[in-house]
């Protein structure tokens, strides 16, 4: 259809659809003045054909928020992407990315394929618990996926970087239309430039950049202070994992965020990144601190999938208990801790990491405000309508 | 056809198990070695198959059967083991068609069927031939196993104690097959049995072996007398006879004398 | 005892009647396994996540061959023959590999608990993975590394068990000791590995153990067809040998079979053949076990027919475990090794229960 007959064709309809009282035809913002893309959207709408709906739509929106180009990316695999057209089939593999998509204010309605550990997630992704589930990036259900006929799939980028880069090799070789893009979504280091990645792709760029500054304000907020703390000053901090005796050493998340939040992890120089260690070493190496992380494996509770202060309290009484822990300045003093992983493991770590300081230096960090900063999290970024109940702990005690 | 050994000898690593052996059998005759435990009779017999590979010459007529391949020793000479182990899932009769491995390429021909019906036929065995070989008795197995070795079409026969595991009927049964194959098809064999009785009965010529030399060769009813009982087996025995055939009885042991 | 004589052309003739007959009754058990197969081929070629119905399926494999006649939608087309078939084809094709190996290593070694996995090949394999998997090498993509060193370790394997058995004859009890050996040796070894990996590492090294048609693709097919085709007619002239052997080692010698080559020869081709279908999937177990002796119990022990038919089981018992392992905790998917754990455990108590005339 030539441009001249589709005016026409809208001259007539407006012709004959008769006078509307004060408001002009296509004018959904009001301001009585038509915008192209008001006028776009309308003559688009008045179109029968599916396809070429889509196919305009999409043009329009090219034309209107890309400048009519293409838009080239490149995510964290230090790979340029081409997007063509905006996303409306989108399977997202890593729960933190969809988690950072929701915190610059991403649509999330072309969602329709996730992992199935977000799936478990209900609590925290309640309105993805109707969408469909493609397996995860360690089993992924490949016709699955194909069948749900994306334009893009997300993955990580460095992380399980080889079940992830066979899953993009596999794509690429079947279904070449599909779109792959790699974020973490959590790593400190990389976290703040993806965020402004994610928002320049997904034209979320002003919330983005708002999300942004959120972060990076909250995080310098503790990392800011802990340089001028000298090394011998550091408190010193047994961290245990979900499994009884299992610690963290360097090179594991677990340790860099203690370190973030200025503590000296007792066991950092162990060879494993996971150590298993000697309940002797513990009472021999005098921590003033002691985390204990729940919310796996033995301690499946708390958290946003929910449980009760008793199984809070149990645990910690369990771990102070221990035989001989009780001559430990971190029992004598009550500096024992409790933490979910939901505020420590995801992108969510910089909330972990704001409790940690204000356990390791309490006086120092004595205007923080961790429940705050989770609160206005949930809130104002995941746009969560259930504030945060009385079932869902995630630091104990508090 | 007839077999000669030279010379024989052979040694496990630095232990000589076979002092120089010398002797020959003709054809149509069977001819016994008998020994105490450990003299070396089965390794004697397994030397002359090629399943060990012994010092010394062995000719069967007239060929040194160290230069021949092992596929012509194969259907020259065949070889029955002690008792059967190993092997039980087989029919009776591929267990015998086995036997015809030396000329059958791949598939089973015309001259195989024959050569196996004539066997089990001779033999007595056809009621037998699709049982498994874990549904007959121990006594029909050895038939079979010798079956196995006649099939391979051999003019020397090379026998491992076949009566060992046997009853007093079975035993009789396989020695007279024994002594029948070989009047008829003018085979040639060494047997390696312990049971002096049935070697006095059933042998053509018997040799005596002792820590792995011979010790006597010749007649059973020549040869075996109180002083060689005594010699060789350390034992004190009574030689009678009794329907015609030798009977030996073992008295007490030598040994038991000095004490 | 001498019941009356047979005529002697009248007594061949039965001879050969009844011998035809049980042949027979051999071949048709084959051409049974054949059909079988097919039918699960046409099973499992419509199971799968993807909502495909069965006219969708056969639509898009006819659309490949015949173009002008048979219309598939993209989608449809992508699913079947970039994901489903070539997983297919290369089960049949891997258990195939696998019951063929394990029945003639239990032939060569008179042993019924001899399979490519009691012998140590599999260990070394995964010790061969985790080490990849966990130190890394250079310019390789990891996949192809993982895949490579999993191989040479098998060989490796192999030929550690040849040489140590030839220092104590190659008799069947030298190579089994000289298996178990290694088993314990790799085993250690890969455990090591697994404690001083990073989780992540620790998570790919388990997932590649469990076993897995996930990675299958055409090339990788096409490798292992062409290694087993190649291998199988040596395997098969060697039958009536491996026959002979079974009587024990000097009565086959006294028949004329080269005893230790021909042991030596055929193990290293079962270890190459096993070599290379676990290099792409992972420790596939049980196949290699079960298969010969469900074979066994059917068609009895004649290796010209127990080979091929056990490499016809084997091949059915992977694709059908495959299929259910793809289906019945949809949309996850179990991996096939653990699945063909669960089928062979029940036909192990079976044969336990049933013992009458021995196991083997």
């Amino acid at each position: 259809m030539r441009p001249c007959h589709l005016i026409l064709a809208v001259m007539v309809f407006i012709t004959l659809s008769g006078p509307v009282s004060g408001a002009l035809p296509g004018d959904t913002s009001g301001n009585d003045h038509l915008e192209k893309s008001e006028l776009a959207a309308m003559v688009l709408a008045a179109l029968e054909d599916g396809t070429a709906i889509q196919n305009a739509r999409d043009a329009a929106y090219v034309y209107m928020f890309w400048n009519g180009s293409p838009k080239r990316i490149t995510d964290s695999s230090g790979k340029e992407r081409v997007m063509w057209r905006p996303f409306h089939r989108v399977v997202v593999m890593n729960s933190e990315t969809l988690e950072t998509m929701r915190s610059i204010g991403y649509d999330t309605s072309p969602v329709i394929g996730v992992d199935k550990y977000t799936l478990q997630k209900n609590e925290f992704f309640p309105e993805f618990s109707g969408t469909a589930g493609i397996g995860s990036i360690w089993a992924p259900d490949y016709e699955k996926i194909v069948s749900l006929q994306p334009d893009a799939v997300f993955l990580y980028a460095t992380v399980s970087k080889s079940s992830c880069d066979e899953i993009e090799e596999r794509l690429a070789r079947t279904s070449p239309d599909i779109t792959v893009l790699r974020f973490d979504g959590y790593l400190p280091e990389t976290y703040p430039a993806e965020i402004g990645v994610l928002g320049e792709l997904l034209d979320c760029q002003e919330q983005g950049q708002e999300f942004r500054e959120f972060y990076t304000a909250n995080i310098d907020a503790v990392t800011s202070s802990i340089p001028a703390i000298p090394e011998g000053d550091r408190v010193r901090v047994y961290f245990e994992t979900w499994t009884d005796y299992k610690s963290c050493a360097e090179g594991s998340g677990y340790d860099q965020k203690i370190g973030m939040a200025g503590g000296s992890n007792i066991f950092a120089n162990e060879p494993a990144e996971y150590p298993e260690i000697d309940p002797e070493a513990v009472l021999e190496r005098a921590p003033q601190v002691i985390i204990k992380l729940i919310g796996s494996g033995k301690y499946t509770f708390g958290g946003y999938q929910g449980g009760d202060e008793a199984s809070f309290s149990e645990v910690y009484g369990d771990i102070t208990s221990r035989k001989g822990w009780d001559a430990l300045e971190a029992v004598r003093d009550d500096r024992t801790y409790l933490l979910h992983t939901d505020i420590l493991g995801g992108p969510q770590f910089f909330i972990g990491v704001q409790y940690m300081a204000t356990w390791f230096y309490p006086e120092r960090f004595a205007d923080l405000d961790p429940a705050g900063v989770h609160a206005e999290y949930l809130s104002r970024y995941q746009r969560l309508q259930n504030p945060l109940t009385n079932e869902q702990i995630f630091v104990y005690p508090w | 056809m007839s077999l000669s050994v030279q010379n024989l000898s052979f040694s496990f690593g630095t232990r000589k198990i076979l002092h120089d052996l010398t002797f020959s059998a003709a054809a149509g005759e069977v001819l016994g070695v008998a020994g105490p435990n450990g003299c070396g009779k089965t390794t004697l017999i397994k030397c002359i198959d090629r399943i060990f590979e012994p010092e010394g010459k062995v000719q069967f007529a007239g060929k040194d059967i160290g230069a021949l391949t092992t596929t012509e020793v194969a259907r020259m000479i065949a070889y029955v083991p002690q008792a059967l182990t190993v092997g039980m899932a087989m029919t009776v009769f591929e267990t015998i068609l086995l036997g015809r491995r030396p000329y059958i390429r791949w598939s089973v021909n015309d001259a195989d069927f024959e050569r196996v019906n004539a066997v089990i036929t001779d033999m007595g065995i056809q009621h037998l031939a699709f049982r498994k070989m874990t549904q007959i008795s121990g006594g029909e197995r050895q038939k079979v196993m010798i079956a196995r070795a006649m099939v391979q079409d051999p003019e020397l026969l090379l026998l491992d104690e076949p009566t060992s595991a046997l009853d007093l009927r079975h035993q009789l049964d396989v020695m007279e097959l024994v002594r029948k194959i070989t009047r008829e098809n003018q085979t040639c064999v060494l047997m390696a049995i312990h049971d002096l009785n049935l070697a006095s009965r059933f042998c053509d010529r018997l040799m005596i072996m002792k820590e792995g030399r011979i010790f006597a060769l010749g007649d059973p009813a020549d040869l075996l007398n109180q002083e060689l009982i005594r010699e060789v087996y350390e034992v004190e025995a009574r030689i009678t006879t009794e329907s015609g055939y030798l009977q030996i009885v073992p008295v007490r042991s030598v040994q038991e004398q000095l004490v | 005892m001498t019941p009356a004589r047979n005529d002697g052309a009248g007594g061949v003739r039965r001879l050969k009647e009844e011998y035809r007959r049980f042949t027979g009754q051999r071949c048709l058990f084959i051409t049974g396994c054949c059909i079988l197969i097919l039918v699960l081929v046409g099973i499992a070629t419509t199971l799968g996540s993807a909502d495909l119905t069965v006219g969708e399926v056969y639509t898009a494999i006819a659309a490949r061959f015949f173009p002008a006649v048979a219309e598939s939608s993209p989608l449809a087309y992508t699913i079947v023959w970039e994901y489903r078939l070539h997983r297919i084809l290369f089960a049949i094709a891997a258990g195939f590999g696998l019951g063929v190996a394990g029945a003639v290593m239990q032939s060569v070694l008179r042993n019924p608990l001899a399979s490519p996995f009691t012998l140590g090949i599999a260990a070394a394999a995964s010790f061969g993975a985790s080490l990849v998997i966990v130190f890394g090498i250079g310019p390789l993509t990891d996949e192809l590394a993982v895949i490579i060193s999993a191989f040479l370790f098998t060989l490796l394997a192999a030929f550690a068990i040849y040489s140590l058995s030839r220092y104590r004859g190659i008799s069947p009890e030298s190579m089994v000791l000289a298996g178990i050996i290694l088993m314990y040796l790799f085993s250690a070894m890969t455990s090591f590995l697994q404690y001083t990996g990073t989780t992540e590492q620790l998570q790919e090294v388990v997932f590649w153990m469990f076993g897995s048609l996930q990675r299958t693709s055409w090339g990788k097919l096409a490798l292992v067809s062409l290694v087993i085709v190649v291998c199988l007619p040596y395997i098969l002239m060697r039958s009536w040998d491996l026959n002979a052997m079974g009587q024990g080692d000097q009565v086959a010698k006294s028949m004329g079979v080269n005893v230790s080559r021909t042991r030596t020869g055929l193990m290293m081709l079962a270890a190459l053949i096993t070599a290379v279908i676990i290099c792409f999937t992972g420790i596939i177990g049980f196949i290699g076990l079960v298969s010969p002796h469900i074979t066994r119990l059917a068609i009895g022990g004649d290796n010209r027919f127990l080979i091929p038919a056990a490499g016809l089981i084997g091949a059915a018992l992977l694709l059908a475990a495959d299929s259910l392992a793809r289906t019945i905790l949809a949309p996850a998917i179990i991996p096939v090794g653990i699945m063909t754990a669960f089928i062979g455990i029940p036909f192990f108590l079976y044969l336990f229960l049933r013992q009458r005339e021995g196991y083997w």
